[in-house]
């Protein structure tokens, strides 16, 4: 796992829909069936907001933001997509089901940095350490702080999201029996 | 610092003795519910981990609630692949449809009781915070819980909201409640639960609490909860459910805002399409023409949303053009329709009578919506496409303006009908 990413600021504004804007919920059904691997959720992210942005996005690039980003119906599918193009993601806000999300799809993040828009612009260079919640605009010279997720939360992320964090609870539990 | 009784309620769960909000913790459910729509999703997830049966069988919790009566053969299949899935896993708690909807009878029955931690699938469990309980959703990571009886929660802040006077005639506990998150808003809303205090609830029973823990969740808040009280304990005794304790927040709990509401100034209003954050009084929809009207889902199918609307209805008939659906929460409360001559007053006003259950708040299911359709409902939600066509709009409303415009034709002031 890699906490520490370098890349592209991808800047979006507040209120960023689930199912429309992060990743359009009717792409979600192949054959009437939803799908919740990455690698094909990836082909999808954004494309209504930016239309190549899956092939222009490169792992390690920062997806920044506003307002109660990931609001409305609690669906996992863009976050997992998100996952899958290797992106991080600061938000200056967001809902708690996307909060949980964010754990559960294994997406590194600094959820609730408050005034992170005022400091960086679509296009720039960023370094960001989602252990420790610093970010370095490269681009600007800038550097700010925010709490980063807490340690049990990493450690879901770590193991890779809901699913593998679970297995992996079930055999400790095994193990200790 | 005290602790607030969310934190009281998630700390005994954990096996802690001392919580605050923010910490992250894995409170071991009391109950595990979840409904028809996703047993069968449930134990594929649970294949998948390699888990043959949920952690503890005599905790969790099924019913037939959504699908109640299967309108195609495929539906048929699934519920009887669902009684075969439950069987397997030796689910203590299982009922058939027909006994009503998930987040209402459990409490009638005492399986719901003041203090319980309640984890679940679906996210109205919030419901049960009206005796007291605290019920939590985890949506799609509920395998969690169904393997190991617990999940990761953070410890949520509560917003604490003092409600003074009472109701006045012709303004349901329903319009307060809509007026209450209209005012708080998702932002403030957001990861909290929701505590109601103050001196109105020694006129609000049971049933009226339910509305002030249903609607918070669709703003965002985590859960909503009333602190158990006499009125709560003089309910369950009245259906011989004993052994609970009424635990409250301590006078020095932290409480991240206060809110004061008094119910003597509360109006009816509406929830426009297609969002039920989308308050505004009803004055701004009297006269939209409407071609149904459903009363019920788990915002608003007890005994006293009944009786609203029975109030209104009696001795009237629907408007031509207008059909009424109307699905009563429980076994419980229909039978006391029935005792009480509700259902003379539903039957001879025209109005259907549906199954207990979640009714058509469930996509339409037993009554789905034509495109261009509008309609009337106590339903939880307003979405595009929730009760059926996408093309058809919803308003959410008490359950005595939903009766009310079904005998004008048209959105109504209930207040109108009153002598």
């Amino acid at each position: 796992m890699n906490w520490t990413m370098q890349g592209r600021c991808w800047k979006f504004g507040d209120n960023l829909s689930l199912d429309d804007d992060i990743l359009e919920f009717a792409k979600v059904f192949v054959g009437g069936v939803r799908v919740s691997d990455p690698n094909y959720l990836k082909k999808h992210v954004f494309t209504n907001l930016i239309p190549d942005f899956p092939e222009r996005a490169k792992p390690g690039d920062v997806v920044v933001a506003g307002k109660r980003f990931g609001q409305g119906n609690p669906h996992i599918y863009g976050l997992l997509g998100m996952a899958g193009l290797g992106l991080g993601l600061i938000a200056e806000s967001v809902p708690h089901f996307t909060y949980r999300m964010i754990v559960a799809a294994g997406l590194p993040s600094l959820p609730f940095f408050n005034d992170i828009g005022a400091y960086v612009e679509d296009g720039d260079e960023l370094r960001v350490d989602f252990r420790t919640g610093e970010v370095e605009n490269l681009s600007r010279g800038v550097r700010r702080e925010s709490d980063p997720l807490p340690d049990a939360l990493r450690d879901i992320i770590e193991t890779g999201g809901f699913l593998p964090a679970l297995k992996k609870r079930l055999t400790d539990v095994k193990t200790i029996e | 610092m005290g602790m607030t009784l969310t934190e009281k309620i998630m700390a005994r769960a954990s096996g802690r003795g001392k919580l605050r909000a923010g910490d992250i913790v894995y409170p071991e459910a009391d109950l595990a519910t979840i409904h028809d729509l996703y047993v069968v999703e449930a134990d594929r997830q649970l294949t998948e981990l390699g888990v043959e049966r949920p952690w503890d069988s005599e905790r969790v919790f099924v019913c037939f609630d959504h699908d109640t009566v299967p309108q195609t053969v495929a539906v048929a299949n699934r519920a009887k692949k669902i009684r075969e899935i439950v069987k397997r896993w030796g689910v203590k708690h299982f009922f058939e449809p027909g006994r009503g909807q998930g987040h209402v009878f459990p409490m009638e029955i005492g399986l719901v009781k003041p203090g319980a931690c309640v984890l679940a699938y679906d996210i109205h469990v919030t419901n049960y915070g009206a005796v007291g309980c605290l019920g939590l959703a985890l949506v799609f990571e509920f395998p969690a819980v169904l393997a190991t009886g617990s999940h990761w929660l953070k410890v949520p802040e509560t917003v604490r909201i003092e409600l003074s006077g009472e109701l006045p005639p012709g303004v349901g506990i329903r319009d307060a409640a809509a007026r209450i998150i209209h005012e708080i808003g998702p932002d403030a809303a957001d990861y909290r639960v929701f505590e109601y205090t103050g001196d109105a609830l020694a006129h609000l029973g049971v049933d009226a609490r339910v509305k002030l823990c249903n609607l918070p969740i669709e703003i965002g808040a985590k859960s909503a909860i009333v602190p158990a009280d006499d009125v709560v304990a003089a309910w369950m005794r009245e259906r011989n459910i004993n052994g609970f304790e009424t635990i409250k927040s301590d006078p020095d709990a932290e409480f991240a805002e206060t809110y004061e509401f008094d119910l003597s100034g509360m109006e009816p209003v509406v929830a426009l399409p297609p969002r039920p954050e989308n308050v505004a009084p009803l004055g701004e929809a009297i006269g939209v023409p409407i071609h149904a009207a459903y009363l019920g889902s788990c915002a608003a199918d007890q005994y006293e949303d009944m009786a609203e609307a029975a109030e209104i209805l009696r001795g009237k008939e629907l408007a031509p053009g207008v059909r009424m659906i109307v699905t009563p929460g429980s076994r419980e409360v229909l039978a006391r329709c029935v005792e009480d001559g509700l259902m003379d007053v539903f039957c001879e006003a025209g109005a259907m009578v549906g199954p207990p259950g979640c009714g058509p708040c469930a996509i339409g299911r037993g009554g789905p919506l034509a495109d261009g359709e509008t309609c009337i409902a106590t339903v939880t939600r307003n979405d595009v496409g929730r009760m059926g066509s996408r093309e058809a709009r919803i308003y959410l409303a008490s359950a005595a303006t939903v009766a009310a415009s079904a005998v004008r034709g048209e959105i109504a002031d209930p207040r109108d009908f009153l002598a």
